[in-house]
């Protein structure tokens, strides 16, 4: 369907009438938040995948963006011969930017997809329409927990990947680099603002809500068996990554300019 | 008391159902056969109002399917159990779950209550002590089987079969036919079954409507229908390819 | 004994270390279907060119902001400083370095990755894995070997188109939205790059590349059954590869570029 539809109306025409339906999606997701029951118990169990799934990965990966931002950092601090700063450099790049966007893309890629993956499973199945003829709203059910729970964890996500980054770039100033170990943490602690780090949790915020909404609205439209739930996923990945890097533009121009 | 009137829907240039009625008898099985491809399951999904008309209205007990809001909608589906192709069981809950489903959703009755229903319905579609099985651990037949409790959990009037005995082993098929019966004669509501089984078809059905070229061909009681001198009706219930009903392979352009 | 006891301790603990080893022997395998003929070379043709036809709008796509809010960035940071010019030399050695291999290998695991493990584990869904095998046909030589080479050679490529894209979106903020020089910044663009980072940004996308659909067409190969396998199969190959790229790229910018630490 998919390839078809990019055929007949042009790649740019499937653009718009996918982002078309996108926001319709997003319309019913607001409205059946107010309208129909709250299914509380699910979005505790979305809270735990996430949390449980991804914050184990995202720690070890987080360690290692840090490892590499200290060792790009003390690269080109060097050629001013301003190497000792370099926990500056850490301590500002990883709040704003990178914690946000690595724990955006984990979550995105483990429970994301996970999610366009099972609501697809459950579309090509007819589980949904099953969900639908018993009376659940499927909104009300799949989507809205699985938001929800990603726009309330994913300050706390990025909290823990900032931590795990932070230290991860400690070491590898103090054991690789043989900088000061007092002074890079005086540096990181100097340059630490609660408001640069509020502001780095609702872009953390922000990104769990892309993703989520993304990839259950690919789930959602999956179509075509097996092979559809397969194609769901890819697209679920390919959006959310591009959304995420689009709208990072404007919260940083909005947060921190 | 269920009614199609003038009922068509297209998807782009195809035209699945085109102008359709019909009046769905109450408390009798209705068998609605054809050859695949002819809509026999938008026939459903417009019925359980998963797909709307583009023409015409289908009403179920006074209501307009298409015309009810979202709430309405899900009260009115309170009615129906829908048993699907393959099930649709839920895969993230077990039996037990699945079939309990419905009765947390709209029910206050109490854990132990639902138990006893749970219970009963499975101990009916001949599943009694598989409560703690998985979905992806039942064979086809007996993933129907569950299906068809849940369906039934909330004592609906009207039960709705999609392809009952499809992909499944003559025997399998033969004891959900069996099943079909037996919970017919004991529930007493209104069955829709789709199907193009032809043996199970004259089995089971009280009433049979034919669907072919989106349109309703034939409708009437089993033996009125086995009697009609249509050639497309002769042609589907004896099996055999010569006729009107042709597979018509596509043809690329060069 | 004793070592079948902690072996099975360590599997259980990381369940992860089993599956690399089943990952290290694919790997082989494929690398042995990849070098001995025979080599479908217009499998080869055709992953290419549908690498570079479904990839190159969403690099373009992550790359050009990714390089604007790094223009952004500096731009604010650097003005404090009065080195305000400088804002191009970062953008490009970040982009040639870091961003472009890194997101572009991302990307290149979130599209051709997702895609070709859904692909493949369709195929064992499928039953043509299977059907392969019967007709005497080496499915790693004729699915999977052209899929990794195309991913060796086509990677590097579209990190490049990447790179420029990247510094193409820090020009619109900078120059265009920012108000800077625009021929400070052209002028500025090569002031610290060299051809080390160069050739390092390509050499560890090619890295990235042949990771990325190795783990992809894993786990497509090995998929479970029914739509359920499917979407478990894409799911963990984008977990895998992205984890991978961005552990191992560590590794690689100190092996590249650390030699002066």
């Amino acid at each position: 369907m998919v390839i078809g539809d990019t055929v007949r109306q042009g790649a740019f025409g499937f653009l718009f009438s996918e982002l078309g339906r996108y926001g319709y999606f997003l319309a019913e997701t607001l409205r059946y938040l107010f309208y129909r029951k709250f299914y509380l118990g699910n979005l505790i169990d979305e809270m735990n995948v996430i949390g449980s799934r991804s914050v184990p990965i995202l720690s070890a990966v987080s360690a290692f963006v840090g490892m590499n931002l200290c060792v790009e950092g003390y690269i080109i601090f060097k050629k001013f011969g301003a190497q000792n700063l370099v926990g500056m450099f850490v301590a500002v790049a990883n709040i704003r930017e990178l914690s946000p966007l690595v724990a955006g893309l984990i979550v995105g890629a483990k429970a994301g997809t996970q999610m366009a993956a099972r609501i697809g499973t459950m579309r090509v199945t007819d589980q949904i329409d099953a969900l639908q003829v018993i009376g659940v709203n499927p909104f009300s059910y799949l989507v809205i927990p699985r938001v929800a729970a990603a726009v309330l964890v994913m300050p706390l996500v990025v909290v823990v990947a900032y931590f795990f980054s932070t230290l991860a770039a400690y070491m590898v100033a103090v054991l690789q680099l043989g900088l000061n170990g007092s002074a890079f943490l005086e540096l990181v602690y100097a340059n630490i603002t609660l408001e640069d780090m509020l502001k780095g949790m609702v872009k953390g915020s922000v990104f769990g809500g892309i993703v989520t909404t993304i990839s259950c609205y690919s789930g959602y439209r999956a179509w075509g068996g097996a092979w559809g739930v397969g194609v769901a996923t890819n697209l679920a990945v390919v959006r959310m990554a591009t959304a995420m890097v689009f709208f990072n533009i404007f919260l940083t121009e909005v947060l921190f300019m | 008391m269920i009614e199609y009137r003038n009922v068509s829907k297209s998807f782009g240039d195809l035209v699945v159902l085109d102008d359709l009625s019909c009046r769905i008898p109450d408390g009798k099985t209705t068998m609605i056969i054809g050859p695949s491809g002819t809509g026999k399951s938008i026939f459903i999904k417009l019925l359980v109002g998963l797909e709307k008309p583009d023409r015409g209205e289908v009403v179920v007990d006074g209501h307009v399917i298409s015309t009810l809001s979202d709430r309405e909608l899900y009260e009115v589906r309170k009615k129906f159990g829908v048993l699907f192709q393959d099930g649709a069981l839920f895969d993230s809950m077990n039996v037990e779950e699945n079939v309990a489903f419905p009765l947390r959703e709209h029910t206050r009755l109490s854990e132990r209550e639902i138990r006893e229903i749970v219970a009963e319905k499975l101990a009916a579609v001949g599943m009694p002590q598989s409560g703690c099985s998985w979905p992806n651990e039942l064979s086809g037949g007996m993933r129907k089987r569950v299906a068809l409790a849940r369906a039934i959990v909330m004592e609906p009037d009207i039960v709705v079969f999609d392809e009952p005995s499809s992909a499944l082993d003559p025997v399998t098929a033969d004891s959900i036919d069996n099943l079909i019966l037996e919970m017919q004669h004991r529930l007493k509501c209104t069955f829709i079954v789709v199907s193009h089984d032809i043996e199970s078809t004259f089995k089971i059905a009280d009433y049979i409507g034919m669907l072919w070229q989106g349109k309703l061909i034939a409708f009437g009681t089993r033996e009125e229908v086995r009697q009609m001198p249509n050639e497309v009706v002769q042609q589907f219930f004896s099996r055999c390819s010569q006729g009107p009903i042709q597979i018509v392979p596509p043809v690329c352009e060069t | 004994m004793m070592m079948a006891l902690v072996a099975d301790a360590v599997a259980r603990a990381f369940p992860f270390v089993p599956s690399l080893g089943r990952v290290a022997r694919f790997s082989l395998d494929a690398l042995a279907a990849a070098v001995t003929p025979k080599f479908y070379w217009k499998t080869l043709l055709e992953q290419m060119e549908r690498m570079c036809i479904h990839c190159t709008l969403p690099i373009l796509f992550v790359l050009a902001p990714m390089g604007a809010v790094i223009a952004l960035e500096s731009v604010k940071v650097f003005s404090i400083f009065g080195a305000a010019n400088m804002t191009s030399s970062l953008l490009a050695v970040a982009m040639f370095r870091e961003i472009a291999p890194v997101m572009g290998g991302i990307m290149v695991a979130s599209q051709t990755g997702a895609e070709i493990a859904a692909e493949i584990a369709g195929m064992r869904v499928r039953g043509l894995i299977d059907a392969l095998e019967v007709m005497s046909v080496n499915p790693r030589k004729a699915v999977i070997a052209p899929r990794i080479v195309a991913g060796l050679l086509i990677t590097p490529v579209l990190t490049l188109v990447g790179t420029f894209t990247g510094i193409a979106g820090g020009y619109i903020i900078a120059v265009l939205v920012k108000g800077s020089n625009a021929g400070a910044f052209m002028g500025n663009l090569f002031a610290w790059a060299t051809m080390t980072d160069v050739v390092g940004g390509l050499l560890k996308a090619a890295v990235f590349g042949v990771m990325v659909i190795v783990i992809s067409c894993y786990h497509g190969f090995y998929a479970g059954r029914g739509a359920a396998g499917v979407g478990q199969a894409t799911n963990d190959s984008v977990v895998h590869s992205v984890v991978s790229i961005l552990v191992i790229n560590y590794f690689l910018t100190t092996a590249f570029f650390g030699f002066d630490i």
